[in-house]
C-alpha cells in the first residue's frame, strides 16, 4: 500500500501538469466569456448567451495522461517504483479528479444559476441539455465524461509510449477501419436508424453517467494492460 | 546472502542476443566494476537486475528474491542511468523530492552538501540543464538515497575529469562510512582501476572474466627483448598479445596465479612490465573478438 | 602507484616506509582504513587488507573502539625483515648485472668502496 502512496505522491509533485489544468482552464474561459457578455451585452438577447466554453474544461486536460505515461512513468520506474504501483496510483488519482470535477462543476454550476448567469445572463455550465435537478446526479453528468476521456487519452498515451508514433498511427488505422466496417453493418442492416433512436430514448443521465463507463473500462482496461507489460 | 545471484540468464531480441547464459554472483557491501565495451550487454544485465527489463530465461535474484515488480527488493535499489531522462518540465529540486519520496534510505542533508559541491542550479528545470549537470543530477540521486544496492551505469556522460573524480572521492567517503553493495559500469577502467575490489568483465553479452582485482593487479604482463629469450622466458603461458619489431618481440602474458615460473628477468635477458588493468581487459576483450 | 604488485602491498610498504623514517612514531596512531582509502583514492577493503598484513606482521596492533597503534617494536621490525631482503632484493641483482657486465666480485667491492666514501 506505501508503495502506491509513493507512487502517487510523486504523480502530483507537479499539479500545474496534471489536476489543476482544467481548473484553470475553466477560471479563464469563465472570465473571458463574462467579460465578453459584459462587453457586448447590448447586442446579444439573453436567450442567446450560450457558450461552449464548458468544453475547454474537458479538453484542456487531454495532454495529462500521455505527459504521465511518457514523462513520469519512466522516472517513477527508474526509482524503482513498481509497474502495479502506479497504474494504483494513477487508478486514484483519475477517480479522485473525476470526483472532484463532478462535484466542482456541480458547485459552480450553482452559482451559475444562483448569480443569474455570472450576472451576464450566460450558460456556460448550466447547458440545458445536461442539467439535472439533483445536485448529485448533475455531479455524475459533469464527471463521468471526464472519467472517459481520462481512459481514451490514457489509452493513447501508454500506445504512444510502447509503440511510438508508429503504433499510434496504426491503431487510428485499426480504429478506423473497425468504425468503418461497423457502420457499413449498421446502414446496410437499416439499424442505424433503431440505434439513435435507442438512445435518444434512454434518459440523459445515462447517456452521460452509464454509457461512458463502457469507454472507461475497455480503455482503462487495455491501458493497465500496456503500462504493467511495458519495458522501461 | 549475496546481493545479487545470476544463474545462467539469457535476453534475447529480435534478431540479437544481449546477454547469452550469463552467471556472476555480486558479494554484499562490495564495490563491483562491470566491464566492457559499449553494446557488450552491461546495461542490459542492470536493466535486468532492477526489473526495468524482463529476462528471456535464466534465474536472476536480488537480495535472494527476483526483482521483477518486486517492490521489497526494488525498494532496497537505486538504478543511475546513463541519460536517465526526468520529466523535462521538473525543476532539479522537484526531481530530488521525488527521489526522497520513493528512497526509504534518502538522506536530504548529505543531498544538500552534494548539490552545493557539484554547484547544481535547483530553481532550473530539467530541459535547461546542460549534460553535465544532467549526470550531477544522477549521481545525488544514487549517493544520497544510500539504496543498499546501488547501481551507476556509465553516469557521468558531459562531466569533466574534475567532476568525474569528485564524483568517486564522494563515492568511496560515502562507501567508507555507509558500507553498501555498490555496481559500477563503465569503460573508463583506469579511473576506477583502484575502487573497485570485484571485476567482471562482459564481452558480447558472455562473461570474459569474473575475478577479484586484486588478483587481476600484476596478472598480466609485457614481455621484451630478444626474440628468443623472450621466446624462452614466456614459454607456457598463454599470450595475449605479440608484436614484433626488428629482431625484439614484445609478447602480453598472463602470469600463472601462483607466480611460479618467474624467474630473473634480467638474468633471461628480457625486461618485464606489469601491464595496467585497463590493458589487460583491452587484451583479453580482443581476444574474445571473433576474427 | 606501482601497476605490478597488488595495491594493499604497496599500502602497507609506505606505512612501514613511514615507520621507518619516523613519521610514523612507536605507538602512534596509525592512518585509519577510511583515511588511507580516501586519500589513496582506493577501495577501503584495500586498505583493510593492508592494515590487517602489517598486524599480522607485527607492525601494527589494534586497540578495540579506538584504532590501530604503531608496536614498540615496529621500526626494529622493519628494519630487520628489510634487512634479511637486502641481499636479495638489491645485492644479487647487483651481482648478477655485474657478471652481465664482466665485472668480477673483487671489482664491485672497490666500486663500493669508492662509491661509499664519504658516506
Amino acid at each position: 500500500m506505501t508503495e502506491t502512496v509513493k507512487a502517487l505522491r510523486i504523480q502530483l509533485m507537479k499539479p500545474s501538469a496534471t489536476f489543476a489544468v482544467p481548473w484553470y482552464s475553466i477560471g479563464i474561459a469563465i472570465a473571458i466569456c463574462t467579460a465578453l457578455f459584459a462587453v457586448i451585452g447590448g447586442e446579444v438577447s439573453y436567450s442567446n448567451r450560450t457558450t461552449g466554453a464548458l468544453a475547454a474544461f474537458y479538453l484542456s486536460g487531454v495532454g495529462v495522461q500521455p505527459w504521465l505515461a511518457t514523462q513520469l512513468f519512466p522516472f517513477s520506474t527508474a526509482l524503482s517504483i513498481t509497474r502495479r504501483a502506479f497504474v494504483r496510483a494513477t487508478v486514484l488519482l483519475v477517480t479522485a479528479e473525476t470526483v472532484l470535477a463532478g462535484l466542482g462543476l456541480a458547485l459552480l454550476n450553482k452559482i451559475e444559476i444562483g448569480t443569474h448567469g455570472w450576472f451576464v445572463h450566460m450558460r456556460l455550465l448550466n447547458l440545458p441539455y445536461v442539467h439535472q435537478d439533483d445536485y448529485f446526479t448533475q455531479a455524475l453528468v459533469y464527471g463521468v465524461p471526464m472519467m472517459a476521456l481520462t481512459s481514451v487519452t490514457a489509452l493513447l498515451g501508454a500506445i504512444f509510449r510502447l509503440f511510438g508514433q508508429l503504433g499510434l498511427w496504426l491503431f487510428f488505422m485499426a480504429l478506423g477501419a473497425v468504425s468503418a466496417t461497423v457502420a457499413a453493418v449498421l446502414v446496410l442492416t437499416h439499424s442505424l436508424g433503431h440505434i439513435a433512436h435507442f438512445f435518444g430514448r434512454q434518459p440523459m443521465l445515462a447517456d452521460f453517467a452509464l454509457y461512458p463507463m463502457v469507454l472507461v473500462v475497455v480503455c482503462g482496461t487495455a491501458w493497465a494492460a500496456l503500462m504493467l507489460r511495458s519495458r522501461v | 546472502m549475496s546481493a545479487v545471484v545470476v544463474e545462467d540468464l539469457t535476453m534475447r531480441y529480435r534478431g540479437h542476443t544481449a546477454l547469452d547464459g550469463v552467471g556472476l554472483t555480486l558479494e554484499k557491501d562490495t564495490i563491483h566494476g562491470l566491464l566492457g565495451r559499449n553494446g557488450a550487454g552491461k546495461t542490459t544485465l542492470m536493466r535486468i537486475l532492477t526489473g526495468q527489463e524482463f529476462e528471456s530465461s535464466g534465474r536472476v535474484e536480488v537480495f535472494g528474491q527476483p526483482p521483477r515488480e518486486n517492490s521489497a527488493v526494488l525498494s532496497r535499489v537505486c538504478f543511475i542511468r546513463e541519460a536517465q531522462r526526468y520529466p523535462q518540465n521538473f525543476k532539479v529540486r522537484e526531481a530530488f523530492a521525488a527521489a526522497a519520496i520513493a528512497c526509504p534510505g534518502w538522506d536530504q542533508a548529505y543531498a544538500d552538501r552534494l548539490v552545493k559541491d557539484f554547484e547544481l542550479p535547483l530553481k532550473r528545470q530539467i530541459k535547461k540543464l546542460s549534460r553535465g549537470q544532467l549526470s550531477a543530477v544522477g549521481i545525488i540521486i544514487g549517493l544520497a538515497a544510500r539504496a543498499p544496492l546501488t547501481l551507476f551505469d556509465e553516469p557521468y556522460l558531459g562531466l569533466d575529469a574534475v567532476a568525474r573524480h569528485l564524483f568517486y572521492d564522494r563515492l568511496l567517503e560515502d562507501f567508507s562510512e555507509h558500507p553498501r553493495t555498490i555496481v559500477l559500469s563503465t569503460h573508463l577502467i583506469d579511473e576506477v582501476a583502484d575502487l573497485v575490489e570485484h571485476v567482471v568483465l562482459i564481452d558480447h553479452g558472455k562473461v570474459l572474466m569474473d575475478a577479484e582485482a586484486d588478483e587481476l593487479r600484476g596478472r598480466a604482463v609485457s614481455v621484451s627483448g630478444p626474440a628468443e629469450a623472450v621466446a624462452a622466458y614466456v614459454d607456457g603461458l598463454p599470450v595475449l598479445h605479440r608484436s614484433e619489431l626488428g629482431g625484439r618481440v614484445r609478447v602480453a602474458v598472463t602470469r600463472r596465479p601462483d607466480g611460479s615460473g618467474q624467474t630473473d628477468p634480467r638474468a633471461a635477458g628480457v625486461s618485464v612490465e606489469s601491464l595496467s588493468l585497463q590493458e589487460l581487459i583491452v587484451l583479453t576483450t580482443k581476444q574474445g573478438d571473433p576474427k | 602507484m606501482d601497476e605490478g604488485r597488488p595495491l594493499f602491498q604497496q599500502i602497507a610498504e609506505q606505512i612501514e616506509a613511514s615507520i621507518l623514517d619516523g613519521s610514523l612514531a612507536a605507538d602512534a596512531q596509525a592512518p585509519s582504513t577510511n583515511e588511507l582509502a580516501a586519500f589513496h583514492r582506493i577501495n577501503p577493503a584495500t586498505a583493510a587488507k593492508g592494515i590487517n598484513q602489517l598486524v599480522s606482521d607485527g607492525i601494527l596492533y589494534k586497540k578495540r573502539g579506538i584504532g590501530m597503534f604503531v608496536a614498540g617494536d615496529a621500526r626494529q621490525r622493519v628494519l630487520e625483515r628489510r634487512r634479511d631482503a637486502f641481499a636479495r632484493d638489491f645485492v644479487e641483482p647487483l651481482l648478477a648485472e655485474a657478471r652481465r657486465l664482466g665485472l668480477s666480485a673483487a671489482d664491485v667491492r672497490n666500486l663500493i668502496e669508492k662509491w661509499g666514501e664519504g658516506r
